[in-house]
């Protein structure tokens, strides 16, 4: 049993059977390519189809009701390969060089769209970039020698990845065809067979199945001729946007890559302690390496998912390309489960962080034989020449010691009248107990020689108890009426010193300090202190006399008073701008 | 240089020429035609005859009439128009000339 499908030929109905059907139909169409450009093409056609027609009606002699593949290769023996007719032609070149000619005046109907394709016969790894070479007409060698500085660049492979998946490999000829941008006729097809590249069945019969609604297409686009217009200008704008999609997708893995396997760490820090990377902070808050292990792949998953659609909408904007479904099925879980996995190891941290503990000890100290105490720093051993404000400069692990240069020095009133130095270990644990445990670990250092105190700029605490936020605080306290002087280098330690002139703590350096019943007093004012305290005022009002003059002119008011009522967003402005600046001058006190 | 080609160009004139005579005998549809060209071996393939019949109408020296076929579709009578018998009457005394320095040529070649 074999289907049959009703034909039309010239005016006449047969039914048919569905392969002869397609013979029949994929000869008339290399007829119609055959004369295209020629003058009276229709009427040639219309000719042929009546011709055969008339051989069908002949051949079934009314005894047969169906077409069958025998007729219609019997009709084409009769009329003859298209490649023949061109014998009675001005074509140039005469029959011999038939198939060419064709290829030359192409028909719209059948000329190929160009796509991007995987080229299986140019590829070292997957055919992408044999495929973008064939796109853009350009030797894939130059394309692979610029692939590999990309590669070198960091996101080249993960372009590389998503091209692959993402591009189809030109599996049959008429890809392969499409794929250089060249028509697809059975000629070609043809050619593609004789260049030995070819080992698919049915192309042909393939080829016509395809043929029919292309043709249909092209029929609309040409009623549609502004239709068409428009169509272009989105595709323009698809373009576009494809590219900065691109692009972005592009710079967001690049900063990805820095970040996680760059010697410079851009985002967070240029100057970590010697030898210690980001990778190694970021092990110091994981229990173990499974917890930091899920947390980097869930990480890793979140950023990477966003970049992979990002690269993938602009390609598949770019070269009009489709992913196979899988690929966008299998995306959005990954990227749910990277944030549970974010969400309970984070939980997870977050109860290591739970309880804090202090241990307290007041240390009885040596008076000093003066009213004045001296507070001092013991030399940096670690992180000389690192930024004190910056945490991630003041991390180092060594063997299994972490070493963290955060202890600071305060200043407050004693109760009796004695000078006193109270040291406060702080650390925390998932309870009480371990919170305990990592305080009483930590070591520091400090030492008095006469009347000064000198303290380490620097703790330890052991690895395994991993960073849970231990630091050390000293405490000295000064009695009613006696002084302390701060000496050079003790800004590397002091923090947050109370005093009644608000003086920052690197300006108190280098002078001396009364305890009075409202604070710290200094011995003498310096003019430096006033200026520093003053308020940018001065900044405020320049940009105010500016914005005086453009307000008077764009609001054109009878004075300046007048306009000045109006001025609220431009003051804001101004006020926003000088923003850091106050910020780079509060810095140090926070 | 190929022959096939060298062929075809000869052929070429000569198709049209004699597409001319068959029908200088009278008004015939393509079928005849193509079985005259067939008997005489000029043409091996019917699809030849389709495109020559649609430049030589639109040159204006061929016609056609629809008529009405017991055993299909209708079919395309031609004949010649009489710019077509001027342009037929022009190429028979070519063609006699043509043959005549054939003729006289070749033989000269066969004597050597």
């Amino acid at each position: 049993m074999k289907k049959t499908l009703t034909a039309n030929v010239s005016g006449t109905v047969f039914h048919i059977e569905e392969d002869a059907y397609e013979t029949l139909h994929r000869y008339l169409g290399n007829i119609r390519n055959q004369f295209a450009g020629t003058d009276g093409r229709d009427e040639i056609m219309a000719d042929i189809e009546a011709r055969i027609a008339e051989l069908f009606t002949e051949r079934l002699d009314g005894r047969r009701q169906v077409v069958s593949i025998d007729d219609v290769d019997h009709v084409i023996g009769i009329m003859g390969q298209p490649e023949d007719f061109s014998e009675g032609e001005d074509q140039e070149g005469g029959a011999g060089a038939g198939g060419v000619g064709a290829g030359a005046g192409s028909d719209d109907q059948t000329r190929g769209r160009k796509r991007l394709f995987r080229d299986p016969d140019d590829q070292w790894v997957g055919g992408v970039l044999g495929g973008i070479g064939a796109y853009f007409n350009v030797d894939p060698l130059i394309l692979r020698l610029i692939y590999l500085v990309f590669l070198f660049l960091g996101f080249g492979f993960i372009l590389y990845v998503i091209l692959w998946i993402v591009v189809p490999k030109a599996g049959t000829a008429a890809d392969r065809l499409n794929m250089r941008g060249e028509e697809v006729n059975v000629e070609n097809i043809k050619r593609v067979f004789a260049e030995g590249a070819e080992t698919v069945t049915n192309e042909a019969r393939e080829f016509s199945k395809r043929a029919a609604p292309r043709a249909r297409k092209a029929s609309s686009d040409v009623l549609n001729f502004f239709g068409e217009g428009v169509r272009l200008t989105l595709v323009a704008i698809g373009k576009f946007i494809g590219l900065a999609l691109l692009a972005a997708g592009a710079f967001l893995a690049i900063m990805l890559i820095v970040l996680l396997f760059g010697k410079f760490n851009i985002i967070m820090s240029d100057n970590l302690a010697g030898g210690t990377t980001l990778q190694d902070i970021a092990m110091l808050m994981f229990e173990g390496h499974g917890q930091a292990n899920w947390t980097w792949f869930a990480i890793i998953g979140l950023v990477l998912v966003p970049i992979i659609g990002l690269l993938y909408g602009g390609i598949s904007l770019l070269f009009g390309v489709k992913a196979p479904k899988w690929f966008g099925w299998s995306l959005t879980p990954i990227w749910v489960a990277s944030v549970i996995v974010l969400a309970i190891t984070g939980v997870q941290l977050a109860n290591q962080f739970h309880t804090p503990d202090t241990i307290t000890e007041r240390i009885e100290i040596a008076q000093p034989a003066g009213q004045v105490i001296h507070i001092a720093s013991l030399a940096d051993e670690h992180f000389a020449g690192g930024d004190r404000w910056n945490e991630l400069e003041m991390i180092k692990i060594e063997g299994d010691r972490v070493i963290l240069g955060w202890p600071t020095v305060d200043v407050r009133a004693s109760a009796d009248s004695l000078f006193h130095l109270v040291i406060a270990r702080t650390a925390r644990g998932n309870g009480p107990k371990e919170a305990g445990q990592h305080a009483a670990a930590i070591t520091h250092k400090f030492e008095q020689q006469d009347s000064t105190l000198l303290f380490a700029p620097y703790l330890s605490f052991p690895h395994q108890h991993r960073y849970r936020a231990q630091n050390v605080r000293y405490i000295v306290e000064i009695p009613m009426g006696k002084a302390v002087h701060f000496d050079r280098g003790s800004e590397r330690v002091i923090y947050n010193i109370q005093n009644v002139t608000d003086t920052y703590d690197p300006e108190m350096v280098g002078r001396t300090w009364t305890m009075t019943p409202s604070g710290l007093s200094p011995d003498e004012l310096p003019a430096r202190t006033k200026e520093a305290l003053a308020p940018p005022a001065g900044i405020v009002e320049h940009e105010n006399e500016s914005d005086e003059r453009i307000a008077a002119t764009v609001w054109k008011g009878p004075s300046r008073r007048s306009a000045a009522p109006r001025r609220t967003p431009a003051h804001a402005e101004t006020i926003s701008y000088s923003g850091p600046n106050l910020l780079q001058l509060l810095r140090p006190r926070i | 240089m190929k022959v096939e080609n060298t062929k075809a160009q000869m052929r070429k004139g000569v198709l049209e020429y004699c597409i001319l005579s068959v029908l200088a005998q009278g008004e015939l549809y393509p079928s005849d035609i193509i079985a005259k060209l067939k008997d005489a071996k000029l043409i091996v393939v019917e699809g030849t005859l389709y495109p020559l019949l649609t430049r030589l109408k639109d040159a204006g020296l061929l016609t056609y009439r629809w008529e009405e076929s017991r055993s299909g579709p209708p079919r395309k009578y031609y004949k010649l128009t009489t710019v077509g018998d001027k342009f037929l009457t022009e190429l028979d005394q070519t063609w006699d000339d043509l043959s005549q320095a054939v003729k006289k040529t070749t033989r000269k070649n066969a004597q050597r």
